[in-house]
């Protein structure tokens, strides 16, 4: 039976109440409402041609009108009423009373007493027909009114949690707590076994740890000679859920020696999760990963082509706020196969790591500073020229590019940022050569007083299909002539896509 | 995984090729969280069938009736309504199960939802795969994570039966087989505070079918403040008492030992001279296995790394090969363990001390040496908690004061001496049986230092490269099965005791006799007939000595006993202080108040525990009789106060009459008398006595000639203890009498002298032999004797009477106890009967020392009469009664 054919039936009964013609009458099926009889009214019901199924009330159960048992749950799900026609059904029917209450431990449904009604009985049982089914359905609709309030009081809270929740999240990135943070690591021991794949080759290890937040997993390549062609395939898969959480294609170009960390778009939500990490190599040459400790519980053993390895795999894990997207790192290989949406609405955070390893543009070397430390890189204003770290874009379509900038010490001169983006063709070769920068691809000049944090942003209306570097630069105001104290500070560096 | 020995029903004839999982979910007062419950079932991901059984249980809400009828007509072909009176949890969810057995015939196993609970869309088909692949499981249960209030628990790791008496490891929320259920395994409607699912589990393991957990089931607990789980464990002391009652057979020592030693062996003997570990409850067990040491070492990380998963023996036990087969010759290998496993509840270690015996007598002592002594020691066992602290620690300092020249760290030392148990050095072979040629003489019997083994056993331990594994966090769910690493207590709360007793059956009847101590006493002769003839009938004795630290073994001892136990236990006394009394006989308060677990753990392996003249000990029976033993208490005779008052073990037997399934008295004429005290006919089990020692030759019938005179006396023996109740006053007047009459007696007195030698008469101090020991010695003393006198106050059936009319020598005693049971006046010795007893016997010797025909017939008569008593025809009512399922 379809759902909704009650809801049909419904309609049908109630049209052709007014239709007495036996010839016209729809035959009752199975699964259609169902009236209760006794043994000696059965002749009599039938006679009656009702648009129901009649079931006949036995001392010991119930049967269909051809005799046959009916199971319990047929009987509660579909009985409508008990129709007594005659003086003896009477009693027989305070004896089905007690074999209901017994039953199925409820009241038994209403009777149409017609033992003592002249003329039509038939008007009379579909007028009682229609007297329940309009008391059920009075009885639907409250339950309906009920469930549409009780769905608008939880609308109405969901958007004052909505509202509230957009309220935190404008305080998160306004607080730049949009980092994904180092949660765990299997550090690499020294001497430890090396897994190797060979071509081909599959590794499975299951992920410790809880899976609320993760964000970021990395596996760690060993040093020595780099495949030329070829990708790894990267599966997150939840046991739990039975399917794939994320999956990654890993050019072979990008497997370098150190961390290959594996990013996800968001971080897993608050529902814990058991997760195993699936590599797959296809390459030309074997891909090596450096193992940490030796594992005694088979469990969290890698699978290196079925066979078990002692040791499991050096990793590290990245957790952000559950169920919450977060920039990727700027070494964090998104997961292949994303929508366009997400593509576009992808961003990434530059980490200290990352921001330090720019070129300084008056040296053409790695040696800019962080700063005491800090997360800030310093890009120490210079007195008579640009200053700039010169850093590589990780994927090319940059659309925005923010970063927060602070002068670092309250007796400094006035200082103004900027941040600029060039193909990387067009990266200076030799010393103070200042690059000519189209104003679509500048932010302007921000000047900021010491000791105050403020922000600069460039805005690209036209992304870069090639490679891009992009500058992040300092000067000093007109007419200042001493960069003492000039702590200069560029920190957040952020890239929307 | 699965139990076939107790499988009821042979699980492979019913499995069908249905395929296709119901999901019963009983409602009572949750009709709107309800339907989150449904909708989580609806939404299944499975290419089976996964129907929903709704269970109203006389929920009073409306709203539950119209949810479920809504669901009904909204899924006809999924969803099925039944409705019934209120009866409880287990009798909705057993109504919803026979439904589907009889409505559905295609669905192969049922997951039992509660109506608050959700899936995860997985849930059903990863269940039902798990179960299919694992034909050995019967249910699959899910680890349990909670949403509202959050948490995870992990229950993961092999289903363990063992773990199951103490924990609700399964929680309802399992996919159970159709099989279970048609083998009668349901819900019992009894449980309405909860555990029911507790409860139909231990059912269902009883009945031989096993559990498996799936890892990731997909299973979500709706925990919240208050909920029947947290009424449960309000109530939880009352439902497990209740549990305990229902599951009898399963909560009994000698079942957890079984399952111990299958599922969590407590002891990793780490065996030196073989280099390799046997994992075992019972060192005697072939049930065992043996693993390399790197294979211990793995898994004993492991078990540290996820303790709630894995089992590991928790006690590690560093011995060699030898040691332990010298215990076993000796029948001292469970009790050595026993009594250390004992001492690691005060000390971090327990060593054993062996030494050969000087005598034919073990002997225990229990001593520290901490501060005190180097440790020599040839077993040393750790307590599990120092050895996780031991291998935590990165120093060893303080683990090397176990072997120093003084040992510096608690240790509990067990010094066993007995025959056979000499320590051996090791047998040097390779490069160091070379090496010997060189040596200087001596050297090469070097004892092993199994001190110095141990400290290097726990620092290889220690330095396992699996060792970095602990301290981080692997799972995410929280263990749960805290009693994994806790396996070996789960008897101790059964019996209260200190260790369990290290033993598992092996389908053998396993009687242990229970002796407070253990000389040359009638009783303890009595007692080692018994078990020679039992052990000629199948089964296995085993002796335990309750009340003292030694005991006499000669070879006839170390034949019929399979095993040797102290008890040990300082509390204990046979009879000791007591505050009530019992028709005049005290009833010692360790008997009604005392801490009887070492005592229960101690016995509570056996199939029958016969207790000899123990005293005290017929306050544990009852504990016994309720753990599955049938129990007995062999009787000899009452005791008489100074002023004739009947007092002793008799009393104390009427006193624990309930405890006790068989009453053994040694006589008919006991047997009556307990009888008319009040002790049921069926209980009475007669063990008649008869000659205690085997001759080894045949006897004819004994000529014994002509008349006595001067130069052929009479030959009058005495043979037995010397104190009062054998009537040493009346021994001394009749030697004197008859010395004094002249009349033609030689004396001859042997036995031992309880009393001070001052109460001793001249007469019998000058004439007082030895005792003997031998069959062979007591054979040679009634060869050489006439007539044997025993003149006691009160006796049971004195053995040497029957001992000594079974090689022709003519008894004369008292009418004491059952003495005339077999002693008939006139045809087969001498009865003194009258009120001046040694006046009548005085006459007697005097005549049997004139007539020699009286003499001769009286001897013959008694040599006839003991022909075919003996004591296999003694216990065979016993036999019988021990046969009897």
């Amino acid at each position: 039976m379809l759902p909704g054919k009650i809801r049909g039936f419904h309609l049908t009964a109630i049209f052709e109440l007014s239709d007495t013609s036996e010839a016209n009458l729809p035959t009752p099926a199975p699964g259609l409402p169902v009236l209760i009889v006794m043994p000696e009214d059965q002749a009599a019901a039938t006679a009656l041609s009702l648009p129901v199924r009649l079931v006949v009330a036995l001392s010991s159960g119930w049967q269909d009108d051809g005799g046959h048992p009916l199971g319990l749950d047929e009987v509660n799900l579909h009985a409508l009423g008990v129709l007594i026609l005659s003086n003896d059904a009477q009693v027989t029917a305070d004896r089905h009373t007690d074999l209901w209450k017994t039953t199925f431990g409820s009241k038994v449904p209403p009777s149409a007493d017609l033992s003592r009604t002249e003329g039509d009985r038939r008007s009379s049982v579909l007028e009682w027909l229609v007297e329940c089914f309009a008391s059920l359905q009075q009885r639907m609709a409250r339950r309906t009114v009920a469930q549409a309030r009780e769905l608008s009081v939880l609308r109405q809270q969901h958007e004052t949690t909505q509202a509230a929740f957009q309220r935190l999240e404008a305080f998160v990135y306004h607080h730049r707590l949009t980092e994904r943070y180092l949660h765990d690591t299997l550090a690499p021991i020294v001497g430890s076994p090396v897994l190797v794949m060979e071509p081909g080759s599959n590794l499975s290890q299951r992920v410790p740890g809880s899976s609320c937040g993760l964000s970021d997993i990395a596996l760690r390549i060993v040093n020595g000679p780099r495949p030329r062609s070829g990708s790894l395939d990267c599966v997150l898969h939840s046991a739990d859920q039975g399917e794939d959480l994320a999956h990654w294609q890993i050019p072979a170009a990008y497997l370098l020696e150190g961390w290959l960390r594996l990013a996800l778009e968001a971080a897993l939500d608050a529902d814990p999760l058991g997760l195993e990490l699936r590599l797959t190599w296809n390459g030309d040459a074997p891909l090596r990963l450096e193992t940490a400790i030796a594992h005694p519980d088979p469990r969290f053993r890698p699978l290196l082509d079925g066979k078990e390895q002692t040791h499991v795999p050096a990793l590290q894990f990245w957790h952000f706020i559950p169920g919450a997207r977060a920039p990727l790192s700027a070494g964090g290989i998104p997961p292949a196969g994303q929508s366009s949406a997400l593509r576009e609405r992808r961003s990434r955070r530059m980490e200290i790591s990352a921001i330090s390893e720019a070129v300084n543009l008056d040296t053409l070397r790695t040696d800019l500073q962080r700063f005491q430390d800090s997360d800030a890189l310093l890009v120490h204003v210079l007195p008579d020229r640009l200053a700039a770290a010169i850093l590589r874009v990780p994927d090319g379509g940059a659309r925005q590019i923010s970063a927060t900038i602070c002068t670092q010490h309250r007796n400094a001169p006035q200082i103004e940022y900027a941040i600029a983006v060039l193909p990387v063709r067009l990266r200076p070769t030799t010393l103070r050569a200042e690059p000519d920068f189209p104003d679509s691809l500048h932010s302007g000049w921000v000047r900021i007083r010491p000791m105050r944090s403020s922000q600069v942003t460039l805005i690209i209306d036209e992304p870069l299909d090639e490679a891009c570097d992009v500058y992040m630069m300092t000067r000093l105001i007109p007419g200042q002539q001493s960069d003492a104290y000039g702590w200069s500070t560029f920190s957040n560096l952020t890239i929307q896509f | 995984m699965r139990d076939d020995t107790l499988l009821l029903t042979d699980a492979s004839e019913s499995r069908t090729e249905s395929v296709g999982v119901a999901v019963v979910i009983p409602v009572f007062r949750h009709s709107v969280l309800l339907t989150e419950a449904i909708e989580s079932v609806l939404n299944q991901s499975a290419d089976f069938p996964v129907w929903l059984v709704l269970v109203n249980d006389g929920c009073p809400h409306l709203e539950t009736d119209e949810v479920c009828r809504a669901y009904a007509f909204s899924h006809p072909d999924r969803v099925i309504y039944l409705r019934k009176p209120n009866g409880g949890l287990s009798d909705a969810r057993n109504h919803g199960i026979r439904h589907v057995l009889d409505a559905i015939p295609s669905v192969s196993a049922i997951y039992m939802m509660d109506a608050d609970n959700r899936l995860r869309p997985m849930a059903m088909a990863r269940a039902l795969a798990e179960l299919t692949l694992h034909p050995e499981a019967d249910w699959i249960y899910p680890n349990i994570d909670m949403f509202g209030l959050p948490w995870s628990g992990d229950y993961g790791g092999d289903y363990s039966l063992l773990l199951h008496t103490q924990l609700n490891l399964c929680e309802a929320g399992s996919l159970i087989h159709r099989r279970v259920f048609e083998a009668g395994v349901f819900f019992d409607t009894t449980f309405k505070s909860g555990f029911e699912d507790w409860d139909f589990f231990l059912t269902a393991a009883e009945a031989g079918f096993r559990g498996r957990n799936l890892e990731n089931f997909g299973f979500l607990y709706r925990k919240r403040g208050e909920s029947m789980l947290a009424e449960s464990e309000r109530e939880s002391a009352v439902i497990k008492g209740e549990m305990q009652r229902k599951h009898k057979a399963l909560f009994t020592p000698r079942r957890l030992a079984e399952l111990e030693q299958v599922e969590a062996p407590r002891f990793a003997i780490h065996l030196i001279d073989r280099q390799e570990v046997r994992l075992t409850l019972d060192p005697e067990s072939g049930l065992g296995q043996t693993v390399s040491i790197a294979t211990y070492q793995e898994m004993w990380w492991r078990a540290r790394t996820a303790p709630s998963r894995y089992s590991v023996p928790p006690i590690l036990l560093v011995t060699r090969s030898d040691v332990l087969e010298r215990l076993k010759a000796a029948r001292l290998l469970h009790s050595a363990f026993w009594l250390l496993e004992r001492q690691l509840s005060d000390q971090c270690f327990a060593a054993l001390d062996l030494t050969e015996a000087k005598d034919q007598r073990i002997s225990l002592s229990i001593d520290t040496v901490e501060g005190k002594a180097g440790l020599r020691a040839e077993m040393v066992m750790i307590r599990p908690e120092i050895l996780r602290e031991v291998c935590d620690d990165s120093a060893t300092l303080w683990l090397e004061g176990l072997s120093g020249a003084v040992c510096a760290v608690p240790v509990g030392v067990v010094r066993l001496s007995a025959p056979g148990l000499r320590p051996v050095a090791p047998e040097a072979t390779g490069f160091r049986a070379r090496l010997r040629r060189f040596l200087p003489v001596g050297s090469e019997d070097k004892l092993p230092d199994t001190a110095a083994d141990t400290v290097d056993v726990v620092k290889q331990l220690r330095d396992s490269p699996f060792k970095a594994a602990v301290g981080r966090s692997w799972d995410w769910r929280n263990p749960d099965i805290d009693w994994r690493q806790r396996s070996h207590l789960v008897t101790r709360v059964v019996t209260g005791a200190r260790a369990g007793y290290p033993r598992v059956g092996d389908g053998r009847v396993h009687v242990g006799f229970l002796l407070p101590l253990v000389e040359f006493g009638g009783v303890e002769r009595v007692a080692l007939n018994i078990a020679q003839a039992l052990t000629r009938a199948g089964f296995v004795p085993h002796l335990f000595v309750l009340d003292s630290q030694c005991c006499q073994v000669d070879a006839d001892w170390q034949t019929a006993f399979a095993s040797v136990t102290f008890l040990a236990e300082q509390d204990f006394a046979t009879w000791s202080a007591a505050s009530e009394l019992y028709l005049g006989t005290p009833i010692s308060q360790w008997s009604r108040h005392g801490n009887h677990g070492n005592v229960v753990a101690m016995l509570g392996w056996l199939d029958v525990a016969l207790n000899f003249h123990g005293g005290a000990i017929s306050g544990v029976m009852g504990k016994l009789r309720r753990l599955g033993l049938r129990t007995g208490i062999s009787l000899h005779l009452s005791d008489l106060t100074s002023t004739g008052r009947q007092v002793g073990n008799t009393y104390n037997g009427l006193a624990y009459e309930h405890a006790y399934d068989m009453f053994l008295p040694c006589s008919q004429n006991l047997a009556d008398w307990c009888h008319a005290m009040g002790v049921p006919e069926e209980k009475i089990v007669p063990i008649p006595n008869a000659p205690s020692f085997a001759l080894t030759k045949p006897r004819t019938l004994r000529d014994l000639g002509a008349p006595a005179s001067r130069s052929n006396p009479l030959r009058v023996i005495y043979l037995g203890r010397l104190d009062t109740q054998k009537g040493m006053d009346r021994l001394a007047a009749t030697m004197a009498r008859c010395k004094a009459l002249n009349l033609p007696i030689k004396w001859r007195i042997i036995g031992k002298s309880v009393v001070h030698a001052s109460e001793i008469h001249p007469e019998i101090a000058e004439r007082i032999e030895p005792p003997l020991t031998t069959p062979e010695a007591l054979a040679a003393a009634f060869d050489a004797a006439d007539v044997f006198f025993l003149p006691s106050y009160y006796e049971g059936l004195p053995l040497t009477v029957l001992e000594a009319m079974r090689q022709g020598v003519v008894p004369v005693a008292t009418n004491v106890g059952a003495v005339s049971e077999v002693l008939r006046d006139g045809q087969n010795g001498i009865l003194l009967s009258g009120p001046d007893i040694v006046g009548d016997a005085v006459a007697a010797l005097d005549r049997l020392a004139s007539d020699p025909a009286l003499l001769q017939s009286l001897s013959r008569c008694g040599q006839l009469d003991m022909q075919g008593r003996d004591w296999d025809s003694a216990v065979s009512g016993l036999r019988k009664r021990l046969n009897q399922a």
